[in-house]
């Protein structure tokens, strides 16, 4: 009896594809497997309020630092009440120290400036320096961190 | 797949010519499972160093951390129980293979006709593999790594001429320290990796050049490509579902971590070292290690020892039946006794 | 040189026999050897489809497994404290962690939402400006001068303002005053007072403007703590005030002995029952300590009969005369039924309800309570039959008194030298006479009983350790004053 519809190169085709397409979930899983186990888990971060401290210890004009919980703020007191802002600088990265003298943040990687407000006067930083929410209570300051 | 043989070589693109390269006939007795055991442990070699480097990432080699990243790695990274347990299974399943692979090799007596080479080379992979396993468990830095630390490299102390050296050197000193755990580190990531993939391609080569043992059943060959390539791949699918399936239902656990100051009674080797473990504890001392050397001298130069037996009319396929026998009845027996101790 | 096939091979014997079973199991096995080498072997023509599609299935497998392998989860929920610490704590915490000092404190202090917020250990034990002499007066072995032992809620009034205020219009706050109120607090050794190993102990908790850490107890700070009752469970119970006992055996605090494993005491005491109808094992099923006397999480613990069981003024006429002769047996009346300077403490001390309309509004905030599970009409009426049960007490109470009373003014008891000659129940045990001590007990052991058992729903510790001893020494009282007055004569 001969064969109807015999075709080769098909059958080559149709195995090759379906090969194809389950070596691909397999091993593509796998694969996906090894890339999850290697990505810092960054999701369970919930935020918390730190005490700085209490506004008489806090006042004066120029900025005060702190190291909170692995991040690095500078506190500054304004009319309204007082600011934190990141000390990261927004060009690439290095922390700013405070310019009494200027009244100023000043960032020795490329000599970026910022004004008191924050706001990026000099330099190639692109954008102002980021804050952190303040919060407070009674005479407490506190500051609204993201804590692992 | 087209086929290049029409063309030119001149007209062959680079991937036409590496495939020609690769392209060998294979004799058929290859279809056979026994004989698939050497492509198993390449298998697992590449499995085993995927999941170790992955491993590298989470892993600090300090004697007051490394047994909390390993058991971070376990217990909180999301999958690390999983990297670690497909680690684990997987160095089993190579041991168990190369043994194997080793038992087939002998008794089909895949070494003659001039492929001593191959065996040679076999044997430094073996031996690898085995401080591959030594150097590894150490690194979780638990009792057993700790003791086993201390005893395997005063066993090397014990080589003559050669021991005190190799001792000073995988110590980083006289003592156990963190040097020590540092050094173990580096070999297994990267000086041992470097010479396996030496070994591992200076093994094929060797296959490859000085071809297979001839085995009159199956007279037929077939191609490399697809054939035999298609079987690998079956062959890796089919290992990594049994990998992962097994470290789903062993996954991997912490012992206690390592204490300097006490020896626990209850630490063992692995599995694959339980054999030599018992063996030099029932046998006297001197007699035992000394054993144990002139064994695996032995075993690397068995080749020439077929030879001479063999050129004088001995038939060695009997001989390495027994040989095999005996051997493997004394592992078991030696690891069981361990296992049960 | 050709060498002669793999020897394990097992060769067939020649002369096999011929037997059905075998014969099948041999051609089953011999077919799926067929099949295997078909699967592995050479395909015609290089094709190689079935094993393609083997490999693909097999893949297909593998993908199966491995999702699988994503659900399985690792050890849940590992409780992690990440206490934060500042510039100034980290001082504190590196000193005295190098010398060995405080190490339950600061294991205690880890856990707690304080670390978790950055608050150390500079923030309570450097006393505030307002904080109370006694604390700032004091010595410290520390290398900053600064920082004291003690603490005042002065320094947590810094965060918790409100709860301090609260705090300090119950009575809680004033327990320390109400002590040093009484009259042989001076004449008891250092240790039972001051020393706060005896009534100190417990009234401590009023000393410094309070002491936050009496019932969510440091460094740990936990409301969750505070809200069960074995928080109260130290210094309410015993002799004078068993709710501890009391309230343990009654039912409610069997149902909540049998089910407390259930309740969720995270929840602030407000959101337990703000869903009425919400049934949940989670939900505390009987009240506890907290349920009735801090709803809403208030710290102004206040009832409405107060410590004692009095309250001014009295509609009921009869009920006026009994507690006339109670309060001049308290010293709170002169004889001639006019206040004294006591009276003044009582009110300092805010021990009892002084106005119809506060004793009201205590009341109706119990009913409201008690109605949160029971009827209003019959929580109303439950506390009502205790009201009732208190004048039979004071009934009893005043007979006793007045026959004590009437010894001392018939010159038959001995005439003590540092107090006026009569009765002071407030003197507690430093009276002279057998008589004496038995009405003491009477009042501050029994007669407490009475109506704290009612009110804790515990029938036998209302019955036979309070009422049933009232009587009991009612007929010791006038038996032993009858023996007095004939032995005098």
């Amino acid at each position: 009896m001969s064969v109807v519809n015999n075709n080769p190169e098909r059958r080559r085709f149709l195995s090759g594809a379906f090969m194809t397409l389950g070596l691909t979930l397999g091993l593509g899983a796998m694969g996906t497997r090894f890339m999850q186990f290697l990505m810092p888990d960054v999701a369970t971060k919930k935020s918390s309020e730190i005490l700085l401290g209490k506004t008489d210890d806090l006042s004066g004009n120029g900025a005060k630092f702190f190291d909170v919980a692995g991040k690095k703020v500078a506190l500054m007191q304004t009319e309204e009440g007082f600011t934190a802002y990141s000390r990261i600088c927004t060009n690439l990265g290095c922390l700013v120290s405070w310019d009494n003298a200027n009244d100023q943040f000043r960032c020795p990687c490329h000599n970026g400036v910022f004004d008191r407000n924050g706001k990026n006067i000099s330099g190639p930083p692109p954008r102002p320096l980021d804050q952190y929410e303040v919060v407070k209570r009674g005479k407490s300051i506190y500051i609204k961190l993201d804590v692992a | 797949m087209e086929t290049t043989e029409t063309k030119a070589t001149e007209d062959k693109t680079f991937w036409q010519k590496t495939y020609d390269m690769a392209q060998e006939e294979i004799p058929d007795h290859l279809n056979r499972f026994s004989y698939c055991l050497g492509a198993t442990p390449l298998i697992l070699f590449i499995i085993l160093a995927v999941t170790g480097i992955l491993l590298t990432f989470y892993y600090i080699p300090f004697p007051g951390q490394a047994y909390n990243s390993i058991k971070t790695i376990t217990e909180e990274t999301y999958l690390g129980w999983f990297i670690r347990g497909v680690h684990q299974v997987t160095v089993n399943l190579m041991v168990l293979a190369l043994l194997l692979h080793i038992i087939r090799v002998f008794i089909t007596r895949a070494y003659r006709d001039g492929g001593g080479l191959k065996w040679f080379l076999g044997a430094g992979l073996f031996f690898t593999v085995l401080a591959f396993g030594f150097t590894g468990y150490s690194l979780v830095y638990d009792n057993v790594s700790y003791w086993g630390m201390t005893v395997v490299t005063d066993m090397i102390r014990q080589i003559p001429v050669v021991g005190e050296p190799i001792f000073l050197l995988l110590r980083g000193g006289e003592d156990v320290t963190e040097l020590t755990l540092l050094r173990l580190y580096d070999l297994h990531t990267k000086l041992l990796p470097l010479l396996i993939v030496l070994l591992i391609g200076a093994h094929i080569i060797a296959i490859r050049t000085l071809g297979f043992a001839k085995i009159t059943k199956h007279q037929g060959t077939h191609p490399f490509f697809p054939g035999h390539g298609l079987k690998m791949l079956a062959m890796t699918v089919m290992l990594l579902i049994v990998i992962v399936n097994l470290a789903a239902i062993f996954p991997p656990t912490m012992g206690d971590p390592a204490n300097p100051l006490v020896v626990a009674s209850d630490v063992s080797p692995p599995w694959y070292f339980s054999a030599i473990y018992r063996w030099i504890i029932i046998a006297p001392r001197e007699a035992g290690l000394f054993s144990v050397f002139a064994f695996f001298t032995l075993f690397t130069i068995y080749p020439y020892i077929d030879r001479g037996f063999s050129d004088r009319g001995a038939n060695m396929l009997r001989v390495n039946l027994a040989i095999g026998l005996i051997v493997a009845i004394f592992f078991a027996t030696m690891t069981i006794w361990e296992a049960l101790v | 040189m050709q060498e002669e096939q793999n020897a394990s091979e097992k060769s067939k014997p020649a002369d096999q026999m011929s037997d059905p079973i075998t014969e099948k199991l041999l051609s089953m096995w011999r077919s799926l050897k067929t099949g295997l080498r078909t699967l592995f072997a050479d395909e015609e023509k290089g094709d190689y489809n079935l094993m393609k599609y083997f490999i693909g299935i097999l893949s297909l497998i593998l993908f199966f497994a491995l999702t699988m392998v994503g659900y399985v989860s690792v050890k849940e929920g590992k409780m992690e404290f990440k206490p934060v610490i500042t510039e100034p704590g980290k001082q504190c915490l590196d000193c005295h962690t190098k010398k060995g000092l405080t190490a339950g404190a600061i294991r205690d202090w880890k856990m707690s939402q304080h670390a978790a917020k950055g608050i150390g250990c500079n923030e309570c034990h450097i006393p505030t400006k307002d904080a109370p002499e006694r604390i700032q007066s004091m010595t410290t072995v520390c290398e900053d001068s600064k920082v004291r032992l003690e603490v005042s809620s002065s320094n947590c009034k810094q965060c918790h303002e409100a709860k301090v205020t609260e705090f300090a219009k119950g009575k809680h706050s004033k327990a320390w005053l109400a002590m040093e109120a009484m009259p042989s607090t001076k004449d008891q050794p250092y240790a039972i007072m001051d020393g706060e190993k005896g009534c100190g102990g417990c009234h401590k908790i009023g000393r410094d403007e309070g002491q936050c850490d009496s019932c969510h107890t440091r460094h740990l700070f936990s409301a969750e703590e505070a809200r069960k009752p074995e928080a109260c469970g130290t210094c309410h119970m015993g002799f004078d005030h068993p709710q501890w006992e009391m309230y343990i055996t009654s039912k409610h605090g069997m149902i909540y002995q049998s089910e407390k494993h259930n309740y969720d005491f995270t929840k602030k005491i407000k959101d337990w029952y703000s869903k009425p109808y919400d049934a949940s094992t989670k939900t505390p099923r009987a009240p506890v300590c907290v349920t009735c006397h801090m709803p809403d999480g208030g710290h102004d613990v206040l009832t409405a009969w107060g410590f004692l069981a009095l309250r001014l003024p009295e509609e009921d006429a009869e009920w006026m005369g009994y507690r006339a002769t109670i309060l001049q047996g308290l010293g709170i009346l002169d004889a001639e039924g006019n206040p004294t300077d006591r009276l003044g403490a009582v009110k300092a001390a805010d021990m009892a309800r002084l106005t119809k309309a506060e004793w009201d509004a205590e009341r109706k905030k119990m009913v409201d309570i008690c109605a949160q599970c029971h009827g209003e009409t019959w929580s109303e009426g439950e506390l009502e039959k205790i009201d009732g049960l208190i004048k039979e007490a004071d009934k009893l109470m005043a007979e006793a008194v007045t026959i004590v009373q009437a010894l001392y003014d018939d010159n038959i008891l001995p005439r003590p030298t540092d107090y006026p000659p009569s009765v002071d129940l407030l003197r507690f045990y430093e009276v002279q006479s057998g008589i004496e001590q038995t009405l003491y007990v009477m009042f501050l052991e029994h007669r407490m009983r009475t109506f704290q058992g009612g009110f804790h729903s515990n029938p036998d510790y209302l019955h036979w350790y309070g009422w049933a001893k009232m009587k009991r020494d009612l007929v010791e009282i006038r038996e032993e004053a009858a023996k007095l007055r004939a032995d005098h004569k």
